[in-house]
């Protein structure tokens, strides 16, 4: 008698668990998953003024001895098809790619404090991750808090995307070949770490997304650089963030007009 | 990939797999005669028992000796069937390897993907830990180790003919299970233990490797090319995944 009760009582709560949850926010599009309530965020702050955006921090991310060697990934024997994307030919991890310049590709470079206060509209559109020949393009990108990830395939196999977020909520959601795009809206601020993105199927594939409340930050690219426009004079501390390394950190001051250069170096 | 699974057992290409089909067999035709002959005194019970005028179910539990002694004699036949048997077999196949020329090739398991790796041209595995492991490194080998710097690691599993294989099984994460059906094999693979299997091929052919216990989401894409080859193409396929390390 007791046992059915306490089952009932189970039932009920779980049942009202579910409902209450969504009760809160109208129900989302089939292809979204959101969080449950909106963040507090920079929308709390006062609206951005552009004219006041008149100062620039550029700078490279250098790197110094040896770096690690990266293995070819052997694509064929888990899926043929992730092969022949590449014609047979093997790709290499994204995670240590030292540039011939000697600069440190992948590099997440963001002002971490300093811009507060200000309310930053939203750029048009998504943040867009492409699955393309079993890898993600691009592996390290920033977007804005309250943003759209808008995940794609064009690949011809099945892959899941996986997402452990720490801050945000997580998601696993799986997309075949044809599958439409799927949009993952960031509610909070991510950047320190920045979440990892994973494909179970092919566990060689990974990427970063780095959920950001302003508009200042840049991904090292082919030559190593990075360039943060338009900020307002003031004193900031800027962060270097790369998968395998340690984050560096420094301070910048800079007035009207004013541009100026760090220098980030890693050793390997 | 050739046909596995028809309606019977898949193909067998192991030297150890008649044995083991035979022993499936014979518990099949011994389960079926038990089915069948206690279907058969379930049958005759509901008739002979059956509710009639005039008789009365007796609710005390019959004293028979016979019956004891059968009891007793079945529970004897179990026990040596245990000990004498299953236990010595059990523990030759686990303990004793074959010591000619086996190849060995250690296997990371991992939601939701089999990693091989065979040591290089040194013929030495290179020193590897849990610390290691890594996203470039799905193999966890110790970046300082000289001897790993040649090791081969692979997606699929490659191995010759006519040769004993040994197989040292880690799981980075959950209980997977290695499952070669078409060697007759399984054996589950625990986190934090290095568990060795071996077997034997007398057929080349391209198969597959499963993993037999759920483990996640995606265990249904656990799976990985078997590749049964000559002792020539094994080494041209070694030959080929050294060069494509680049080291040559």
């Amino acid at each position: 008698m007791h046992r059915r009760l306490i089952l009932v009582v189970a039932c009920l709560v779980l049942f009202l668990g579910c409902s209450g949850e969504q009760s809160g926010e109208p129900a989302p599009p089939p292809a979204a998953v959101e969080a449950p309530t909106p963040a507090p965020s920079a929308e709390d702050g006062k609206p951005w003024d552009p004219a006041l955006g008149t100062a620039t921090v550029t700078g490279t991310v250098k790197f110094t001895g040896t770096p690690p060697r990266m293995r070819p990934i052997d694509m064929a024997g888990a899926d043929e098809k992730c092969a022949e994307l590449h014609g047979g030919e093997r790709q290499k991890p994204e995670t240590v790619v030292v540039n011939d310049n000697g600069t440190l590709r992948n590099v997440f470079v963001w002002v971490k404090t300093g811009v507060e206060g200000w309310s930053f509209p939203l750029p048009e559109g998504h943040a867009l991750l492409d699955q393309r020949g079993c890898m993600y393009v691009p592996h390290v990108q920033g977007m804005r808090t309250g943003q759209s990830l808008s995940v794609k395939t064009s690949d011809p196999t099945a892959h899941n995307v996986h997402g452990y977020a720490k801050v945000n909520r997580t998601f696993n959601r799986s997309q075949p070949p044809g599958a439409a795009d799927i949009a993952i809206v960031m509610r909070r601020d991510e950047a320190g770490p920045p979440l990892k993105v994973k494909c179970d199927i092919h566990p060689w594939m990974n990427a970063y997304v780095a959920v950001v409340d302003h508009p200042y930050y840049a991904v090292t690219g082919p030559d190593g650089s990075f360039e943060l426009p338009n900020l307002p004079p003031g004193t900031y501390t800027v962060e270097a963030w790369h998968e395998k390394y340690e984050t560096l950190e420094q301070t910048v001051t800079i007035g009207d007009d004013e541009t100026k250069t760090l220098e980030f170096t890693y050793g390997g | 990939m050739e046909p596995q699974y028809g309606w019977w057992l898949p193909p067998n290409v192991s030297v150890h797999g008649d044995e083991i089909d035979s022993i499936i067999i014979l518990i099949h035709w011994f389960m079926l005669a038990l089915f069948v002959g206690w279907s058969i005194f379930i049958v005759y019970c509901l008739v002979r028992f059956r509710q009639r005028p005039g008789h009365v179910a007796v609710y005390e539990p019959i004293e028979a000796r016979p019956s004891r002694w059968l009891e007793i004699g079945v529970a004897v036949g179990e026990g040596v069937l245990l000990i004498a048997i299953a236990m010595p077999v059990w523990a030759r196949i686990k303990t004793e390897f074959p010591t000619s020329d086996p190849l060995i090739v250690r296997v990371v398991a991992e939601q939701f993907k089999w990693l091989f790796h065979y040591p290089g041209r040194d013929g030495v595995f290179g020193n590897t830990g849990a610390e290691f492991f890594s996203d470039d490194n799905p193999a966890g080998l110790d970046p300082d180790d000289e001897a790993g710097v040649d090791d081969i690691t692979v997606r699929g599993f490659h191995f010759p003919v006519g040769r004993p294989v040994i197989v040292r099984l880690n799981s980075k994460d959950v209980i997977h299970s290695f499952k070669l059906p078409v060697m007759r094999v399984g054996q589950d693979v625990i986190p934090g233990m290095e568990i060795a299997v071996w077997f034997e091929a007398n057929a080349t052919g391209k198969f597959q490797v499963g993993c037999a216990q759920l483990c996640g989401l995606g265990h249904y894409e656990m799976k990985a090319d078997l590749v049964i080859e000559s002792p020539q193409d094994f080494q041209a396929w070694l030959d080929e995944e050294h060069r494509a390390l680049g080291l040559d």
